[in-house]
């Protein structure tokens, strides 16, 4: 089978969810024989890589000051062109699009040029836009949500069966890798700090109790830097320009930045760490948490969307109440937010804390994720031969049941 | 690219081809394109050292040190909390921490062959001049420190000046620009050239070169700009680009001092002891000089002769005037096949054992705290001094005299052979002074300046002191008869500007409304040229041109009573002789040279 996967962004220049989830998908899909390409963009050259037995083609990307301040999404519609092109020289079997994919004319090559493609949403978006957003959506073979919450959204809004496809997590990958020390508790944050949604500023807010009650506690920023032209830190909006929201120099002292690391320094950033923070808003799944599971660490972030769906357990991890912007803002959040991370710290130093998270996050392991997606893939090119079989997509209700069944309880 | 190293071609790395290399986010790669101008010129530079070299980086971004990798240097990082370094950069880093840390620490044995410091000095809590005193001891004698640092006299602050803005930098209200290339440091001064020399100088180095340089591309391809603000940016980098004063970066290339440089210093604490160097008084002769009156007068010097040694080229064992025993002061004889000019002072130079030298000649009368004052005058940050140059009354003093042949009165820019200092240590590395173009017992019109240009030229302080003062006798033409002294002279008038030509600061000390050689020479040559007019146009009244002249020489031609007159005509045809030959050679020289001098 081949298989495609245009999306503006990839590693080494993106590493949020999106591109994680595409590598690891992609590594999954070469590891089972299928031939798998990447088509993404750059800021350099363009040029032909290999991931491992992936096939990486990185076309050039259109960056200008002035296409920011206009049109920011040209960057896209050039990227999607570029693309369309080499989809067409190459003619995948099936092609996995992304919120943010841009292939906007998916349908039309559908139609015209038998294109199958899946469509993954992999943002929240504002209801009723989603049909100007992701023209594209409604016309491919199978659409996927990354969480049920989100999944009923799009059957709601586009009148669609949607069905649910979590992010996987690699457990040979992410495991527990070095020995914590419960005495200086880490406080991970390993999310983007540019990015205001996913709440450093609040996180920063909190650390000036978390760190009075627990002066031997480090807060670490290990997260990405920003996307290129659309999420960055140009007006001083982001938690890169708010570290003066940690007012006591010895709390401020005790926080670590090291930027986005390498993806073979975080399972020991997740192994070292007591608990793992994602006070994040309108986070469609949050892989994050799941890695962090995976390497024995609980975790704190919202009891909504994605977040809600994998923290289930409060033996390994603790939710707060994060719904919408005005809550990344709010003294009281950050109170809750600041007593569920202590919380969580206890919760790490209790005997067998390991062990639980791990098996929890076993819900979501590259193989039994991954299988199901390579059966989903299959589907689709099988049912486009000339006798196609029935559509059989799970409903959101039935998937989220069949998630919840996996999670050890 | 490739660039010419030593005679050799060396291939540069591509910063280009680096990016697409190195595993970093599109944030920090765009960073990374934006410094790359920066990152380049710095690479340039440090290719003047061989591979294998020891490179010191102090808060690096990530490409320069790739670069550095690339072309097999020896890499060290000293790295700040706030930059960012690649997985396989971390390693290098020595030293993590807060940048003020990273620079208080001590010295330890390891020496590096160039230490970079992009933006480092104007965000140091230590004074620069702490900073550039510890770096010393980490450099190898050889080596170097470039600077990178923001000009005041850029495009930048000068356009915040005009906005009525602050120029001076403020740490809680300027806050800098994130970045992800070079570290977000906090921009704690301002300083220009002169600031950054003199630091240097104190701190035991010299500013050899610095080059104003584009560091940055117009604007961050990523961050959205309006319309006006993109062409206000494009304006402002065309400007820059095409005005380097505007340039709103500089890199200083800073050498390390000789030891002797800063050893001898008054403010050394190091070598309290050392309060009366070792004096060598280099002595070149003259045909018509008298090195037994200068021997006398040095034996009455205040400086204690014990401190003092006196070198005198000698050729074919010529008879020595005084005998050794009989003068407090060791004198050496040194054989030399000429006894004067560059060749002799370089021989003598070579043979002291004097951290200081004193250069004099055969006709100076040097009074009793000449020496005294000489050292001191090289004891601050200065490596060669020059002073007053009288006439002694012995002197023949003609109508009109060359440079080189007349008394220095003030600073002139010219270090006569008769009275200067000079660090030996300094001088000697520098190369000593310039033998080329000497033919035979004649030596090219200001070879005495050679030397002290080019500590100049290398980042070395040389001044003149006043206090210096020293009188010479300039002699009357020796016995040769006419020839000699008109040839003499004529070559002297046609090299003149050449040498303006060479050395352009000249001009402004030296002559006469920065055109004529004298003040007498453009009287002169305004007779010439209202003789000419009156003649082209007949018209009599431009010969009012040559009044001035007359008026000059009124002295030596008198006109009354008539007994004088023949005198006085003598007189006349002699000045008038040498003027020809004056107009004749600088007319020639500056034909030759391209530099009009009249």
């Amino acid at each position: 089978m081949k298989v495609a996967f245009p999306y503006t962004g990839y590693w080494p220049y993106v590493r949020r969810g999106v591109e994680r989830c595409t590598h690891d998908l992609a590594t999954y899909l070469a590891s089972r024989g299928h031939q798998v390409h990447v088509i993404t963009s750059t800021p350099g050259r363009p040029r032909v890589a290999w991931d491992g037995d992936v096939k990486v083609t990185y076309v050039s990307q259109l960056n200008h000051p002035l296409m920011y301040r206009y049109t920011p999404m040209l960057r896209v519609d050039a990227f999607s062109l570029k693309a369309t092109r080499i989809i067409l020289r190459e003619k995948p079997d099936v092609a996995h699009l992304w919120a943010y994919s841009g292939i906007r004319w998916a349908s039309l090559l559908r139609r015209y040029a038998h294109f199958r493609y899946l469509f993954h949403v992999s943002v929240y978006w504002q209801m009723s836009l989603g049909r100007w957003w992701f023209p594209e959506l409604k016309g491919a073979n199978r659409v996927m949500a990354l969480n049920s919450d989100a999944a009923e959204k799009v059957t709601a809004e586009f009148k669609v069966p949607c069905g649910v496809l979590p992010p996987p997590v690699d457990l040979r990958v992410f495991r527990p890798t070095v020995p914590r020390d419960p005495s200086h508790p880490k406080v991970f944050f390993p999310v983007d700090l540019a990015d205001r949604r996913k709440g450093g500023s609040l996180l920063l807010r909190a650390w000036n109790r978390v760190h009075r009650e627990c002066p031997t506690a480090t807060l670490v920023l290990g997260g990405s830097l920003g996307v290129a032209g659309w999420l960055q830190d140009q007006r001083g909006s982001s938690a890169l320009s708010h570290l003066g929201l940690v007012k006591d120099p010895a709390a401020r002292a005790a926080i670590d930045l090291r930027g986005p690391g390498t993806l073979d320094s975080l399972p020991d950033w997740y192994s070292q760490a007591s608990v793992t923070v994602l006070p994040s808003i309108d986070e469609a799944f949050g892989m994050v948490l799941t890695e962090s599971l995976a390497c024995g660490t609980p975790v704190v972030a919202s009891e909504h969307c994605g977040p809600g769906e994998i923290i289930g357990d409060p033996s390994i991890g603790t939710t707060v109440d994060l719904r919408d912007d005005s809550d990344l803002v709010s003294s009281k959040r950050a109170d809750e937010l600041a007593t569920a991370i202590l919380r969580t710290i206890d919760l790490a130093r209790a005997p067998g804390s390991r062990e639980r998270c791990r098996d929890w996050a076993s819900a979501w392991s590259l193989d039994k994720v991954g299988l199901r997606y390579e059966r989903l893939l299959e589907e689709i090119v099988s049912e486009s031969r000339p006798e196609p079989a029935p559509m059989r997509v799970a409903e959101p209700k039935e998937l989220e049941v069949q998630v919840a069944s996996e999670a050890p309880r | 690219m490739s660039i010419q190293v030593a005679g050799e071609k060396r291939e540069c790395v591509s910063i280009d081809d680096l990016l697409d290399r190195i595993a970093v986010t599109d944030r920090v790669y765009h960073d990374l394109k934006h410094t790359q101008p920066l990152a380049e010129a710095l690479v340039e530079r440090a290719m003047q050292f061989a591979p294998g070299s020891r490179v010191l980086v102090i808060a690096p971004n990530v490409t320069l040190p790739a670069a550095l990798l690339e072309l097999e240097y020896d890499v060290t990082l000293w790295h700040v909390q706030e930059g960012i370094l690649t997985p396989d950069l971390l390693p290098l880093a020595e030293r993590v921490g807060r940048l003020d840390d990273l620079v208080a620490q001590q010295a330890e044995t390891s020496r590096f062959d160039l230490i970079i410091l992009p933006f480092v000095l104007e965000a140091t809590s230590d004074h620069p001049l702490t900073v550039l005193t510890r770096l010393r001891q980490w450099v190898t004698p050889g080596g170097r420190i470039l600077v990178a640092y923001r000009r005041p006299g850029g495009i930048s602050l000068r356009l915040r000046g005009l906005a009525g803005q602050s120029t001076i930098p403020d740490v809680l209200q300027d806050a800098p620009a994130p970045s992800f290339s070079w570290p977000v440091l906090p921009q704690r001064r301002v300083f220009g050239t002169d600031e950054l020399k003199g630091w240097s100088q104190r701190a035991g180095l010299r500013l050899e070169t610095e080059t104003t340089v584009v560091d940055r591309r117009a604007a961050l391809s990523i961050n959205a700009l309006g319309m006006g603000d993109w062409l206000g940016a494009q304006t402002t980098h065309g400007i820059r680009r095409a005005f380097p004063p505007l340039r709103d970066c500089a890199i200083a290339e800073l050498a390390p001092m000789p030891k002797a440089a800063w050893r001898l210093r008054r403010d050394n604490e190091n070598e309290l002891h050392l309060d009366r160097p070792l004096v060598s008084v280099l002595v070149t002769r003259n045909e018509q000089g008298r090195l037994d009156s200068l021997l006398e007068r040095l034996a009455t010097q205040s400086y204690p002769a014990d401190s003092f040694e006196v070198l005198v080229p000698e050729r074919d064992g010529a008879s020595r005037p005084v005998a050794a025993g009989k003068l407090p002061f060791r004198v050496l004889y040194v054989p030399c096949a000429d006894l004067g000019g560059p060749v002799a002072a370089n021989a003598l130079m070579r043979a002291a054992a004097g951290d200081i030298v004193a250069l004099t000649d055969d006709l100076a009368f040097p009074p009793r705290g000449w020496l005294d004052i000489g050292v001191e005058g090289v004891s601050g940050m200065d490596v060669a001094v020059t002073g007053r140059l009288t006439a002694h009354g012995l002197s023949a003093l003609p109508f009109i005299a060359l440079p080189g042949a007349r008394p220095i009165p003030k600073d002139q820019d010219w270090f006569p052979a008769s009275n200067t200092f000079y660090i030996r240590e300094v001088a000697l590395e520098a190369g000593g002074f310039d033998e080329s173009g000497c033919t035979g017992s004649r030596y090219p019109l200001g070879w005495e300046n050679s030397l002290p240009d080019r500590l100049r030229a290398a980042g070395y302080s040389v001044r003149f002191e006043p206090l210096i003062q020293l009188e010479r006798r300039f002699p009357f033409p020796a016995p040769g008869g006419r020839r000699s002294w008109m040839s003499h002279e004529f070559f002297q008038a046609f090299e003149l500007p050449g040498l303006i030509s060479r050395k352009p600061r000249l001009r402004r000390n030296l002559l006469w409304r920065r055109l004529f050689a004298a003040r007498r020479t453009m009287q002169f040559d305004l007779l010439l040229a209202g003789l000419t007019l009156a003649a082209v146009f007949r018209q009599p009244f431009w010969l009012a041109l040559g009044l001035l002249w007359l008026f000059a020489i009124r002295r030596y031609v008198p006109y009354w009573p008539l007994s004088e007159l023949r005198t006085g005509i003598r007189n006349l045809r002699g000045i008038v002789f040498r003027h020809l030959i004056w107009t004749t050679g600088l007319v020639a020289g500056s034909v030759w040279s391209r530099r009009l001098v009249l």
